[in-house]
């Protein structure tokens, strides 16, 4: 139980743990993010290099040759029982904790995003994961902290697309059951295999990686018709040499629209059908892959066929998860802090 | 439609509390639901007839049978599109407003955004074949449903490896098992079958229950759940939600067998299918009696059984325990009879979305076996056959898990 001096001074986060970043926003106005990799040296050799005990985010991917990785957020969730991804998990919290706190002993209450669909065990683990970071902590559904921080909480439905899920959430005035959610896999990370293996189908001498495929993803991802040819230099041979991938991209980004489009339609459909209308017309998009040149239009006109049909954004997808569950956790009465 | 923002405090205080309450469950999984009226706010209207279920349960069951025998009918009719480009024009969607946390690319254009003949989506819902059930007087080898068809997997072609019994995803996926729920049949104003010396089904399955509970906790670090821990009537639809609320891995459903026009000790256990025979149907009837559900539900949910995971899980964890009962019962009585494992449409099999399984443990007609479902000491030695049972089931599973040995499981059946 806090006094009401100690709720004062509570450092009040609201964190997006993804599979491909991870995001947090607190009280203090500060907002910090990382891509989700967490890095120890292999060795003492290893640790002299990096000068450092644990390396997060681009600057663990930057050493990443001297370090045991981890990439721990399977699906936005921690990998069950290896201890090394738990691990991850925590050190990434703290770590993300660490980036916006002022003071050492500030006490820590969050509320935490995990994907739709998340298992009960998996919530069960990341409360005790933080426990020993945070004062208090609760679990939400992260399309449905989109949606508390859009507030929009009555006929809406919130499309969260990211590395390793898409999650799908109707909002009719009320905590989403599990009836109104959904998780599909076919996610950002699909998209970067799809795209891979058709660049090596056409460019067989062409020397990439994944990383390099992601890459291009996140600046050139598209569906429908290009704006401009996209070009990207790759080497053949050792020599760099100007690729044409727009098909590619395209294709890749297109592979994840039907089962987008078909469980928005279940998800609709299921719902009453005085109310099926506005929830189409109000249907947003967050996370990453919203930010596909193309999608809400794509989406629109495609969910339009049933009815009429509204698809838009979030402007801000890297926090709009963070934000939502900051929002949560500062509505939150002092009461439900205490008890849990 | 944005300006439908929800600013209303009543609203949010009531999200926080059940946040709250959702929370609070995850520590606690039987606290009730704070207030189901405003959870289920999904408001499709209910389909008249909502506690005729059982008759029109059991037609649909046939019906699927029939679906079964063919098993080029693609089970359900979801909305899959082949082909999503039409011409329907939009444009009364084009001027949607927006709010300061919202953009859209959404652009009138009379040029189509898409080569939609480039988009795809295939059907891969289709029914998992049931294998065939054996007569009743099989030996333990013979009986056991092979759940392995003799052809290869394509890594690389989804629609076979989904459709393809010779993998259990459950391996392929390296999912584990956190939550056991045990059910004890009947209970309360229902007692079951009532042997000729007064002795009760639920009160033998509850003690059963009790005991493997206790012996799983012993031994494991499983989150054990009863459906039941007393004497109390409990409707199978409440049994479902319970399972379904703590996010059972498997569930077990144990039941008591009676069958007062033969002197015999049977042991049976099933999955969820279409009635095989008879004497399935008369077990199914008096089983589902109490389901509460609607004939609209029913349909709903029988649509879940093209979910392999769950269908393949249940098949071995049925042909565990049911392997283990009978080889250990066998050592107390020598003419009880191995009935194997079949399929039976029990409402409890269904619904749960974890592999479940229905066992009837002995037969309470027969009297001898009554005399002996009355000492505290074949309770427990039926409840450690079916502790052993699970835990074959769960070791090869750890081991493939490690493996990632697909033939482990036609080693192990």
């Amino acid at each position: 139980m806090s006094s009401k001096k100690t709720v004062k001074n509570n450092l009040i986060v609201g964190v997006d743990l993804g599979t491909s970043r991870s995001a947090i926003s607190a009280n203090t106005r500060k907002k910090r993010w990382v891509d989700s990799y967490v890095g120890w040296p292999k060795d003492f050799i290893a640790r002299k290099v990096v000068g450092k005990s644990v390396l997060f985010g681009e600057e663990a991917l930057a050493n990443r040759l001297s370090l045991v990785l981890s990439r721990p957020l399977a699906h936005g969730v921690i990998k069950e029982g290896i201890k090394r991804d738990e691990e991850a998990v925590r050190a990434l919290f703290n770590h993300l904790v660490g980036l916006v706190k002022a003071k050492k002993n500030t006490a820590v209450r969050a509320v935490v995003g995990v994907p739709a669909e998340s298992l009960k065990a998996n919530k069960i683990a990341i409360k005790s994961a933080f426990s020993e970071y945070t004062e208090s902590l609760m679990v939400v559904s992260e399309p449905f902290a989109v949606a508390y921080g859009l507030e929009a909480l009555n006929n809406a439905m919130i499309i969260d697309i990211g590395a390793g899920t898409i999650d799908f959430c109707i909002m009719h005035g009320t905590v989403p059951t599990d009836e109104d959610q959904r998780t599909i896999l076919t996610a950002g990370d699909y998209i970067d295999e799809q795209l891979f293996n058709a660049l090596k189908a056409r460019y067989p001498n062409a020397d990439f990686n994944m990383e390099m495929v992601c890459q291009f993803k996140e600046k050139f991802s598209f569906v429908g018709q290009p704006e401009e040819p996209v070009e990207v230099d790759l080497p053949v041979a050792a020599k760099l040499t100007t690729h044409n991938i727009t098909e590619e991209v395209k294709n890749a980004c297109e592979s994840i629209l039907p089962a987008i489009i078909e469980t928005t339609q279940e998800l609709i459909a299921n719902f009453d059908p005085q109310f099926q209308n506005k929830i189409r017309n109000n249907i947003i998009l967050a996370g990453g892959g919203s930010q596909i040149k193309g999608i809400c239009s794509f989406m629109q006109k495609t969910l339009g066929e049933d009815g009429p049909a509204g698809v838009q954004r979030v402007k801000d997808p890297l926090f709009a998860g963070a934000d939502g569950a900051l929002a949560l956790a500062k509505d939150m009465p002092e009461s439900y802090w205490s008890e849990e | 439609m944005l300006g439908q923002k929800a600013n209303s405090k009543t609203l949010k205080k009531a999200i926080l509390e059940e946040i709250r309450e959702d929370n609070l469950r995850l520590v606690d999984p039987r606290r009730p639901f704070l207030n189901t009226a405003t959870r289920s706010t999904r408001t499709k209207p209910n389909t008249p007839g909502r506690f005729i279920g059982l008759a029109l349960a059991l037609v649909a069951g046939l019906s699927i049978f029939f679906l079964f025998s063919r098993p080029e009918l693609p089970l359900t009719t979801s909305r899959l599109h082949s082909d999503i480009d039409t011409s329907q024009q939009l444009a009364q969607n084009a001027s949607l407003p927006l709010s300061d946390s919202l953009s859209t690319d959404a652009v009138p254009s009379k040029e189509p955004l898409v080569d939609h003949s480039k988009v795809t989506i295939k059907n891969n819902q289709t029914m998992d074949p049931v294998p065939p059930i054996d007569n009743y007087q099989t030996t333990i080898n013979d009986m056991v449903t092979d759940p392995t068809p003799a052809y290869s997997v394509d890594a690389g072609d989804y629609d076979i490896l989904i459709n393809n019994n010779d993998v259990r995803l459950t391996t392929l996926f390296g999912l584990g098992v956190r939550t056991i729920v045990i059910d004890p049949g009947h209970g309360g104003k229902d007692p079951g079958a009532i042997g000729a010396q007064g002795t009760m089904e639920k009160e033998v399955t509850l003690d059963v229950a009790h005991r493997l509970k206790n012996r799983l906790e012993e031994k494991s670090a499983f989150n054990i759940y009863l459906t039941r821990e007393t004497d109390e009537t409990m409707s199978l639809s409440d049994r479902v939600k319970f399972t379904n609320a703590v996010d059972a891995d498997l569930f077990i459903s144990i039941h008591v067998n009676s069958i007062p026009e033969a002197s015999i000790n049977t042991i049976e256990t099933y999955y969820f299918g279409p009635p095989s025979d008879e004497e399935t149907l008369r077990l199914a009837k008096r089983e589902n009696a109490d389901s509460m559900y609607s004939s609209a539900e029913f349909k709903k949910l029988i649509q879940k059984i093209g979910n392999t995971i769950k269908q393949q899980e249940s098949i071995a964890l049925a042909t565990k325990i049911q392997r283990s009962l009978f080889a250990n019962i066998k050592k107390y009585d020598k003419d009880v009879h191995n009935w194997g494992v079949k399929v039976a449409p029990f409402m409890v099999l269904l619904d749960v979305e974890a592999p479940a399984v229905l066992s009837e443990i002995s037969c309470i007609s027969e009297p001898e076996e009554e005399k002996k479902l009355n000492t505290a000491d074949y309770r427990e030695k039926i409840a450690s056959f079916i502790e052993k049972g699970i835990i074959a089931y769960l070791t090869p599973k750890q081991v493939q898990a490690q493996r990632g040995d697909k033939d482990e499981f036609k080693k192990n059946g």
